[in-house]
This record gives C-alpha cells, sequence and structure tokens, in this order.
C-alpha cells in the first residue's frame, strides 16, 4: 500500500442518532477514518459497538426515521455523500460501494431467482441491456467460484447452500466493479470451514480486483490474517487504529488490550480459563461527555470522567488511539 | 405441479362424497315439513298424499341414492344436451325437483346466479381494488395519518354488520336525498331489469352501488388489514435491505420486492374467499331485495325444501375444496420455495 495514496473513502466526524420512543441513542459519536485504495480495513468492537450503523450512515441505509445521520462528512470520489440528492447516492450504493451482509440465508429475495437479483444492479448503474447484464451475470458467478453458473442464474435462493448464498451476494456487491467493499460479518452465519472458503475468496477477489474493503468481524483472528490496518470501535467511538502488526503487538487502548486478552491461546496451559471483559457495555443515551470505557477501565483516573479523550498520535506511524492513559510513560499523557 | 394437481383433484372426490352425505343427514334429520307451508285448509291425507309424492317418505338411503343420481348423473346430462343440441337420452328422468316450486333445482340456481355474481363479484372486486393500494401505503407509512384513518375504517368495516350499514345507506341515499337528486339511489334492486343501453346501464349501476358498497367495506376492512401485516412483515426483512444497498428505486424495492413477497399469503386468502361470492351474501341480499343464492337458500330453508338447500350447500362445499385447491396451487406457483412434488 503506497502510504501517502489519497483515500478513496474519508468519513470525518460522522454523527448518527437514533429517535426512539424511549429517547435517543447516539449509536455514532464523532467516527473519523480513511480507506485507502485497495487496502483492508478490518473494523472489530464488541456487539452494539456501531459498526454497522457506522458503515450504514455512509451510504444511507438507515431508515429516518428513527436514524438521524447529524453531521460529518463522508468524502467519496469528490463528494459528500451527506450532502448529495438521494438519486445520486443511490447511484453509489451498489454501483461505487458493494455491501455484503451478516445472513446469506435472509439477504436474498426468496421469490426472485439469483440471475435477476445480480442483473438488477447491473441494469440500474451500468444501464446494460439483458443478454449484456446476462453474460456479465454469469461472469460474475464464475468469479466467485460458482460451478455451472450459465445454468444457476435460474434458480432460487433456497437452492444454495449458505455458503453459495454468501459467494452470490459477494458477486451483487461486486457487480458493478466497486471501488470499496463493506463486508459486515460476512462470515459470522456461516460454519467454520465455509468462513475459511469465503475469507479465500475475498482474499483471491481483491488482489484481482483490487478493490478496497472494510471488513467488520468478530473475529481478531481473522482481522490478523488478512487486514491491512485495523479500527477498533467502542461505544460508538473509534477508540483505536493502526497497522495490523502495530495493533496486535503495541495496543495502546485498554479496551483493544483487553480484546486482545479474550483471544484463547492454543498454546497456553489448557485448564486455563477464557479472559473476558468485566462490566457493562455503555449506555448510548446521551452524547459522550467522558471516556466511554470508563467503567470497565483498570487504568481510570479522575480525567477519564471528566473529558472523552480524542485520538492522539500514538507508537508507531499511523497508530493513534483515544486514551487519556500512555501506556509507554506508565501514566496520564501530558498534555 | 401437475400430477400434485391430479392427485389432489381425485383425492377430493371421496372429500366431497362424505361431505354431500353429512349435509344431507344434517339436513334431513333437522325437524321440517315440506309440505309446512302449505295453507292450513289442506286436510292430512292430502299433505300425506304430497309428501308420498315428493318422496320425502322414502328411506333416507333411498333418499340420498337419488339425490347422488340426480346431482351427479342426469343434470349434468341435461345440461350437456341444452348446450350442444345433443341428445343424451334424458328424456322421461326425473330432474332434480325443488320440493316449494317443482322446478328443477338446477335451473332455479342459474336464474339467481347472474344477480348474485353482479353484486357480491362486484363488490369482491372493488373492495380488492381498494384493499391494496391501502394496506400496500398503510404498511409503508406505519402509524401516519393514513395508516390511522385506515385502521379507523377497517374497524368499522369488521365490527358494523352490513344489516346496520345496508340500513344506513339507504336512509342515507334513498330517503334523505330526494328522488330527483343525481346522488338519489333505488332502496330495492330491481332484478327484473335488463341492461339494453346506455341510460337502462345507469340505471343498473346505480342500483348496485349500495349493495356493493356495504358488501365491499367487509371485504376492504379484510384484505386491507391483511395487505398490511404481510407487507410490514416484509418490510423489515433483510433482503430489503440488500435491494436498497443495490441502488434499488425506492418505488421498486416496495412495489416489486416486498409487494411480490406479501402478496404470496394475500393471494391465497382471496382466492379462498371466493367461494363466499357464490353463497351469496344472505343478508345484504335480504336488505336490498337483490333475489339472489342467498336468498334463494333462506326461503328454502324456511320452506323444508330439502333438495335446494341440499343442493345450493353442497355446490358451496365443491366451490371451497376447489378453491382450496386452487389456493394451495398458486401458493406454489408465488413461492418458488414451494414445491409439490
Ligand atoms: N433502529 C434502531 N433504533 C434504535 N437503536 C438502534 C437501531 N439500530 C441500532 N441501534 C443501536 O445502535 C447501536 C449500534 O448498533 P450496531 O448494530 O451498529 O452495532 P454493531 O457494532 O454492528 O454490533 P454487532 O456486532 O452486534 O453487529 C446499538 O446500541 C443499537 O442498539
Ligand atoms: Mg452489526
Amino acid at each position: 500500500m503506497p502510504d501517502g495514496a489519497l483515500p478513496v473513502l474519508d468519513v470525518r466526524d460522522l454523527k448518527t442518532v437514533f429517535k426512539t420512543r424511549s429517547g435517543e441513542v447516539h449509536a455514532v459519536n464523532s467516527v473519523t477514518f480513511d480507506v485507502k485504495p485497495g487496502e483492508l480495513l478490518g473494523v472489530v468492537g464488541e456487539s452494539g459497538s456501531g459498526k454497522s450503523v457506522t458503515m450504514m450512515s455512509l451510504i444511507g441505509l438507515l431508515p429516518s426515521p428513527p436514524a438521524d445521520v447529524k453531521e460529518g462528512q463522508v468524502l467519496f470520489g469528490g463528494q459528500d455523500l451527506l450532502k448529495i440528492n438521494p438519486n445520486d447516492l443511490r447511484h453509489v450504493r451498489g454501483g461505487e460501494i458493494g455491501f455484503v451482509f451478516q445472513d446469506p440465508m435472509t439477504s436474498l429475495n426468496p421469490v426472485f431467482n439469483v440471475g435477476f437479483q445480480i442483473m438488477e444492479p447491473l441494469r440500474i448503474h451500468m444501464g446494460l441491456n439483458k443478454s449484456q447484464a446476462r453474460a456479465r451475470a454469469v461472469e460474475l458467478l464464475e468469479l466467485v467460484g460458482i460451478p455451472d453458473a450459465g445454468r444457476r442464474l435460474k434458480d432460487y435462493p433456497h437452492q444454495f447452500s449458505g455458503g453459495m448464498r454468501q459467494r452470490v451476494m459477494i458477486a451483487i456487491a461486486l457487480a458493478c466493479d466497486p471501488k470499496v467493499l463493506i463486508a459486515d460479518e460476512p462470515t459470522t452465519a456461516l460454519d467454520v470451514t465455509i468462513q475459511a472458503q469465503i475469507i479465500e475468496l475475498v482474499k483471491e477477489l481483491r488482489e484481482k480486483l483490487g478493490m478496497a474493503i472494510i471488513w467488520i468481524t468478530h473475529d481478531l483472528g481473522v482481522i490478523a490474517g488478512i487486514a491491512d490496518r485495523v479500527m477498533v470501535m467502542y461505544g460508538g467511538q473509534v477508540v483505536e487504529q493502526a497497522p495490523v502488526r502495530e495493533l496486535f503487538g503495541n495496543p495502546q487502548h485498554p479496551y483493544t488490550r483487553a480484546l486482545l486478552q479474550t483471544i484463547p491461546s492454543v498454546r497456553g496451559a489448557r485448564a486455563e480459563k477464557l479472559n473476558v471483559i468485566e462490566g457493562q457495555p455503555p449506555i448510548l443515551a446521551g452524547a459522550p461527555t467522558a471516556c466511554p470505557f470508563r467503567d470497565r477501565c483498570p487504568q481510570r483516573f479522575e480525567r477519564c470522567d471528566a473529558e472523552n479523550p480524542v485520538r492522539r498520535a500514538v507508537g508507531g506511524a499511523g497508530h493513534d488511539a483515544a486514551c487519556h492513559y500512555d501506556f509507554k510513560a506508565g501514566g496520564p499523557h501530558v498534555g | 405441479m401437475f400430477t400434485f394437481t391430479l392427485r389432489r383433484l381425485i383425492l377430493t372426490i371421496p372429500t366431497l362424497l362424505f361431505i354431500s352425505f353429512v349435509i344431507f343427514m344434517i339436513v334431513k334429520l333437522s325437524p321440517s315439513d315440506p309440505t309446512g307451508n302449505l295453507p292450513l285448509t289442506i286436510p292430512p291425507e292430502v299433505r300425506e298424499q304430497i309428501r308420498e309424492a315428493l318422496g320425502a317418505n322414502d328411506s333416507l338411503i333411498v333418499q340420498y341414492g337419488r339425490w347422488l343420481e340426480q346431482f351427479f348423473w342426469i343434470e349434468p346430462r341435461v345440461y350437456l344436451e341444452r348446450t350442444f343440441g345433443w341428445d343424451l337420452g334424458t328424456e322421461g328422468e326425473i330432474r332434480l325437483l325443488s320440493y316449494q316450486t317443482r322446478s328443477p333445482v338446477m335451473d332455479l340456481i342459474m336464474q339467481r346466479m347472474p344477480q348474485t355474481l353482479w353484486v357480491v363479484g362486484v363488490a369482491y372486486l372493488v373492495g380488492i381494488a381498494i384493499a391494496l393500494p391501502i394496506g400496500v401505503i398503510s404498511a409503508y407509512k406505519q402509524y401516519s395519518v393514513f395508516d390511522q384513518v385506515g385502521t379507523f375504517v377497517s374497524m368499522v368495516g369488521f365490527s358494523v354488520p352490513p344489516f346496520f350499514s345496508g340500513v344506513v345507506v339507504i336512509v342515507i341515499f334513498s330517503v334523505l336525498i330526494s328522488s330527483d337528486s343525481i346522488f338519489w339511489l333505488p332502496s330495492v334492486y330491481d332484478t327484473t331489469h335488463e341492461v339494453t343501453d346506455w341510460e337502462s346501464f345507469k340505471y343498473q349501476f346505480r342500483q348496485m352501488i349500495m349493495p356493493v358498497m356495504v358488501l365491499a367495506l367487509q371485504i376492504t376492512a379484510q384484505i386491507s388489514r391483511f395487505t398490511r401485516a404481510s407487507m410490514l412483515d416484509n418490510l423489515n426483512q433483510d433482503y430489503v435491505r440488500t435491494a436498497r444497498a443495490k441502488g434499488v428505486r425506492e418505488r421498486t424495492v416496495v412495489l416489486l420486492h416486498v409487494l411480490r413477497n406479501s402478496m404470496i399469503p394475500v393471494v391465497t386468502v382471496i382466492a379462498l374467499g371466493i367461494p363466499s361470492i357464490f353463497g351469496g351474501a344472505i343478508i345484504t341480499e335480504q336488505v336490498f331485495k337483490v333475489n339472489g343464492l342467498g336468498q334463494l337458500l333462506i326461503i328454502a330453508i324456511q320452506g323444508g325444501d330439502v333438495p335446494t338447500v341440499q343442493t345450493l350447500t353442497f355446490i358451496f362445499a365443491i366451490l371451497i375444496v376447489l378453491f382450496n385447491l386452487i389456493a394451495d396451487v398458486l401458493y406454489g406457483i408465488l413461492d418458488p420455495r414451494i414445491r409439490y412434488d
């Protein structure tokens, strides 16, 4: 990855709030990140940390109401996706940014054959006619490793296995040669061997097609294997962000450290008990005024209650973390 | 699919035979006398002779057997002869006769079918045509003013019986509005009226408005609620998010992706409701004096007219069984996940 390359997707200060009957939910709080061309950005964080909501906010996929993308900029292809008109945004969606969801069993429309579902974005965004779209659909199915592609176009989703359906989903997301592919836990619903196949497939496709990928997952093992850079989310914020080796070797946020300790070690003593992060995830009822992790943090001190830390450069190049505590110095950051 | 349909069709034969027997026993065992409606001056011996002549004194099994023969063997041949001008040798065979009028039951039914089909059938179509868009919009704009109004109207349609709503519209359109206004509508449905030109068509249209309105209100209430629920089920599905993520137009998302899925149960419910059209709307037909099938059934029950009651009820049973089958087949056509072989 050329270091100085301009990002394809540059997200700044994104804020998303849900207005529900029981009050507001501040699901995404000033999230800033970017993705370089061809880069694979891993996103980790516990359930409810705002990973999906962040990604769906980018391309207007959240139903509004209740969702309200209040602030921020999403710079993509020289424009701000939060400001462009809905019709242009629609063409970005599925045309230039592809999305793969968690559950392939329910993400495809059961009453249309997969051919129709793959051809749909081709016809909408690339203006292909029926036979062109068909030819391209066959190509795509072959690309994602579905044998006998020409015949399978007429099959319905229920005639495919879970892994095959996720391949179809990937084919749909990649149909129009997107610059960015967002994969929201694409392997969580699959069994382990199939997971490995899908991960292999994505690696391969990335080499072939060169799009940037944002890969959301709970599985740090997967991230270690495929990501170039990792972003850790907690309580609707990005708490740490670094190149993958740096993050695993030198974590600078207490949440990341705790997260890494939860990975069961194969080599360690067998009786060793699984590490868990004690405490509850934060309540997102208001805009954060203090560090969201403070209640569960072993390093907590007064400043953590008074001020929500912003990300600052720490450690190696391209590494930043949002914490008042300086692990290198073994005490609070000065300044 | 074809073998499934065929197998199901064959299976309906014993089902229908059983149903016809049950209907026969129920009708027969209820205490009613075919001469009960005759003038009191007729002496008992004459009544007995009339019963004898009607065959009402034969053993039950003989009567049931005769009905079977007439319904399944004689009547179909009579109709084939009439339609195609063939000679199938029905001359001299005794047709299925009504106790009350001594005319063939099937002819009575054929005379009354058009009125029922016009009024109730049109009401069904109108009801569906109104219900589907209401259901779709209510679901898409859940809790909006439109949805609230729709909910209220459906509640009215569900809970107000036609003998009440019928009288209300009669009071409004036939009584309160003076008869020279263009909004005035006739309260009695004239079944002898024939459509020959534009004027008579206009009259036919006007006299249909009120009964159709009353019936359509009920049908709209049911189908729109059902459509709404089905749409709501589907709007939250993951595949809808996928369609949006693909950049599909919002209108296409709703009217193609969601609607196509939502229609699966709705279409089956619509199919299952069709037999009730033929059943006629007993109460609404009474209120507006439409002499349709519903009214025929009521009169036959009151007169102890066993053959007519038996035949009408059995025809409804056939239609119900048939449309159940059609609903199943439609389900299989609309939902690719269902395979019958
Ligand atoms: N429609 C909604 N209405 C209200 N709150 C919502 C809605 N959708 C999401 N949220 C809230 O937003 C927060 C972030 O949710 P999100 O789905 O982004 O988490 P996530 O990190 O993707 O978790 P997971 O790993 O379980 O997918 C959660 O607290 C959730 O309760
Ligand atoms: Mg998620």
